[in-house]
């Protein structure tokens, strides 16, 4: 029977090519059609230290990483000894002849393949192996190599004949698993896609929202899982009239990301947990100054340095709450990778809208992925801008002392009914000091009680709209036996852990708000009111967003929390899930790294 | 037509004690400002957090009251968001070299084309006189109360090092130089720097004291000559003037080069470029 997707796993050294071998597989599988997901996990070192590339692919759109691996392909003894508990009772494992053996306790089956000998013998050197590894996975698969040579030839381009080599080698592997390991593996052939795919990493989209949002500023400080934000824009931003400016730390981006949003310009910085403990005193100011800002957070595992290459969502509180004083911002939650777009435009639209710094909170698991989405429609992600003033107000001249009583003197803390303010853009009238210090309507420094009641007020009610609007995506019934409510990337795991559960005769829904701060207390009140049990999964020690829930939405939940550096798994959640309630389900357990 | 310095002077009634030196500094300011015919819509002035900073709130220009010991890169985005802005970046000793020193180096470095100056009073002005990084060894202050145990930063010898392309010295009571010294900073394309002597009359009164021992650079001295004008710096004693001057690309027309040679683009070629990426055709 043909297996409706299949999680394949590479696993070897850093520097063996695991992750770019996983990374053409996948764009492989992609041009035959296959949805893919990928997760990575590697070294915090640059060379050295076991190294594993998942991807999983299927004809259906894939959410999560994959329950187990169907076939793992060892590079060497390591990798194998750390993966093959992840291997189902139905997989398959390939070793390299050369350097690695299944061991005697391991009873499923097994094949060894000479990949180094293959890729001497084709391409001249060992260091092909990566590639004989995705021709032998193609071959296995029935797929194509012929649509991957462009590719290969493109990536290797500054290497010399690293390129045809490499394609030797891919043949040569492909060849090699047709001959000798024939019907092996059998995987449900994709149809026809109705729309145009692509296949693009969380970071990825997140730069291609930004530029869509109209960003034209881009600061930031190099650190792992966003670094390759900064490299993209160095790149890519000049055709689009913009700078990216690699800045000497974090501070210093946060405070001319400020700096230029200050002159009307759209401005982003990107970083990961560290960098925004740095930016915390900026963000009280953005907030206070009411200043337009989008910070991207790709969470890491922390705290501290922490383990800068595994996947955690242990920022949030400090996103939410993070900066002396109450600060207020906004914090959206992307949970795909194509909603890693979206939601930067919709962080761009808030941090305008509103006049306020928006936090976007990814994680590394979101931003290294690779994800087979549909083309996202551009024309119907529209742009919001910061709202300005008539060209007729005046600023503070001297002579007109009586500033307060000119009725054409510019307000730039105009306490108006909505909380918002028109912004001055520098260039045009209406010359103002923006500050962080408690201030009036004229932005003049003021420390009343009345005054600091009034602005707090005008800077906090005016974020209110944005809980009522976040955009929430729901799956299954409006009445459940379980609720699964969450955060970020968890979504694709919970959405796929309640089919599981549906599947299995239990009721199960899913709730995922972007916009988690304002958090949108009603709708979740709503929502819960038709669940049996709630549960909130989420990748940290405490279970930051069940506090949250639970503080603010008076509601009884169940926190569901693992801090393994690796996402979760739907058997994860569904396992969990049904344990909660006393039921038993039929799943394997999740992969272990 | 140059303007009258009082179209600088904004509403605002400075908070500053009475013979402050800052006082000195924001009239020579006004008349640089209007000596240079600065429109008050395209021109900011960034601080960063002390007494000095509050210097935004008096001029009739865009201000930006940021937070402590960041007015450099804030400047920097400000410019580059926007280059066809006047940028100042002002601010005191400790904003500047204690708590935002790491931006100083880089400011200069990258040559942003803004002007940058200090109001140096050697003290901590706003939280009643602590010794900052400027202040002299041994000066007894409520956080040194045995005498300062540090040495002072050298400002002019920091400012040369790292390459400024700019680099002056003004004092506060010297009022006709000053607002030349700010004029020629600002006139000067790339990162100007002016470190300007500001007495605090409250917590480390020098006024008289200051007065007496400045003396300006002698005028044979050459600030082309980056190893003359290090040696005037390393020893130096209080002099006036302009020390250094190089010019060289700034960080505006670098970049400006580089949006120049790029062909436009779009969002959707950019998702195309991403190497990976293949169209699944429909």
């Amino acid at each position: 029977m043909a297996l409706k997707d299949i999680t394949l796993q590479l696993a070897g050294e850093s520097g063996e090519g695991v992750i770019s071998g996983g990374d053409i597989f996948t764009s492989g599988a992609a041009r035959a059609g296959y949805w893919g997901l990928t997760f990575r996990t590697y070294p915090a070192e640059i060379k050295g230290g076991p190294c594993m590339f998942q991807v999983r692919i299927g004809s259906e759109r894939i959410r999560s990483i994959g329950n187990q691996t169907d076939l793992l392909i060892c590079f060497n003894q390591e990798g194998f000894d750390l993966q093959n508990e992840t291997v189902g009772p139905e997989g398959i494992v390939i070793l390299d002849a050369e350097s690695a053996k299944a061991t005697d306790e391991f009873d499923g089956r097994s094949y060894e393949v000479p990949f180094s000998q293959i890729s001497e013998e084709a391409g001249g050197s060992r260091r092909g192996k990566n590639m004989v590894v995705v021709g032998s996975v193609c071959g296995l698969l029935d797929i194509d190599v012929t649509q991957l040579e462009q590719l290969i030839l493109k990536r290797y381009a500054h290497k010399g004949d690293v390129g045809e080599a490499n394609i030797n080698s891919l043949k040569a592997g492909e060849a090699y698993a047709r001959e000798n390991l024939p019907d092996v593996c059998n995987v449900q052939k994709p149809g026809e896609p109705e729309r145009e795919r692509i296949l693009l990493s969380g970071n990825q989209a997140i730069v291609a929202g930004a530029l869509h949002a109209g960003l034209t500023y881009y600061a930031g400080y190099p650190i792992t899982p966003a670094s390759d934000i900064l490299e993209s824009l160095a790149a890519r931003i000049p055709k689009f009239g913009g700078v990216a400016i690699q800045t000497e730390d974090e501070i210093a981006a946060l405070a001319s990301v400020l700096g230029a949003s200050f002159t009307g310009a759209k401005a982003m910085t990107a970083t990961s947990g560290p960098g925004l403990s740095l930016m915390s005193e900026l963000i009280g100011l953005a907030g206070t100054a009411e200043i337009p800002a989008v910070i991207v957070d790709a969470q890491r595992a922390g705290p501290s340095t922490g383990m800068p290459t595994k996947t955690e969502q242990s920022d949030l509180n400090h996103a939410i709450y993070g900066s002396h004083g109450e600060a207020p911002r906004v914090v959206i939650a992307p949970t795909t990778v194509d909603d890693c777009l979206t939601c930067a435009v919709e962080a761009f639209n808030a941090a305008e809208t509103y006049q306020v710094p928006v936090i976007l909170l990814s994680d590394q698991s979101l931003s290294h992925r690779l994800e087979t989405v549909d083309r996202p429609d551009l024309s119907k992600l529209e742009v919001e801008n910061r709202v300005q003033p008539p060209s007729t107000v005046t600023g503070p001249r001297y002579d007109a002392v009586n500033g307060d009583g000119d009725p054409n003197r510019y307000k730039r803390y105009e306490l108006t009914k909505d909380g918002v303010s028109p912004m001055a853009i520098p260039g045009a009238p209406g010359a103002y000091v923006s500050t962080g210090i408690e201030h009036d309507e004229l932005g003049h420094p003021g420390y009343t009680p009345e005054l600091h009641i009034a602005m707090q007020d005008k800077r906090f009610n005016k974020l209110l709209p944005l809980a009522a609007s976040s955009r929430v995506t729901v799956t299954g019934p409006e009445s459940a036996k379980i609720g699964l409510l969450g955060w970020g990337s968890t979504e694709g795991a919970a959405v796929e852990a309640a089919e599981i559960l549906r599947d299995q005769g239990i009721s199960a829904a899913t709730f995922y708000p972007r916009i988690i701060s304002p958090l949108p207390i009603e709708r979740i009140k709503e929502w819960a009111e038709g669940m049996e049990t709630i549960i909130v999964p989420e990748v940290n020690y405490t279970g930051q967003f069940a506090r949250i829930v639970r503080a603010d939405c008076e509601i009884k939940l169940i926190s569901q929390t693992q801090i393994t550096g690796l996402p979760f798994t739907a058997a994860d959640i569904a396992g969990f899930a049904a344990n909660a309630v006393g039921a038993k389900v039929n799943i394997v357990a999740g992969a272990t790294a | 037509m140059p303007k009258d310095a009082k179209e600088f002077k904004s509403d605002l009634k400075p908070i500053w004690c009475p013979g402050c030196g800052d006082f000195g500094v924001l009239a020579a300011a006004y008349r640089a400002f209007a000596e240079l015919d600065l429109d008050p819509d395209r021109t900011v002035v960034v601080s960063g957090i002390g007494c000095s900073s509050r210097f935004p709130g008096f001029v009739t220009t865009y201000g930006y009251h940021g937070v402590h010991g960041r007015a450099l890169p804030t400047a920097m985005g400000v410019k580059m968001a926007n280059p066809e802005l006047e940028v100042i970046a002002v601010g005191g000793d400790g904003d500047g070299f204690a708590i935002g020193g790491g931006h100083f180096p880089h400011a200069a470095r990258r040559n942003i084309d803004i002007t940058y100056v200090i109001m140096n009073n050697e003290t901590y002005g706003l939280t009643k006189g602590q010794v900052s990084p400027t202040s002299r060894h041994d000066q007894k202050s409520p956080s040194s109360p045995f005498g300062n145990q540090e040495e002072p930063l050298n400002t002019m010898a920091t400012a040369i090092a790292a390459d400024a392309s700019f680099v002056a010295r003004g004092a506060s009571f010297r009022a006709k130089e000053l607002t030349e010294l700010i004029i020629a900073g600002m006139t000067n394309p790339g990162f100007s720097f002016i470190d300007a002597y500001s007495p605090c009359t409250a917590f480390n009164n020098n006024t008289q004291i200051w007065k007496n021992d400045v003396v300006q650079l002698d005028e044979n001295h050459d600030p082309t000559d980056r190893a003359a004008a290090f040696a005037q710096a390393l020893d130096d004693p209080m002099s006036l003037g302009i020390f250094y001057k190089h010019e060289k690309p700034t960080m505006v027309e670098q970049f400006q080069a580089l949006k120049d040679a790029a062909t436009p683009g779009t969002v959707e070629e950019l998702i195309d470029s991403y190497s990976l990426n293949v169209k699944i055709a429909s």
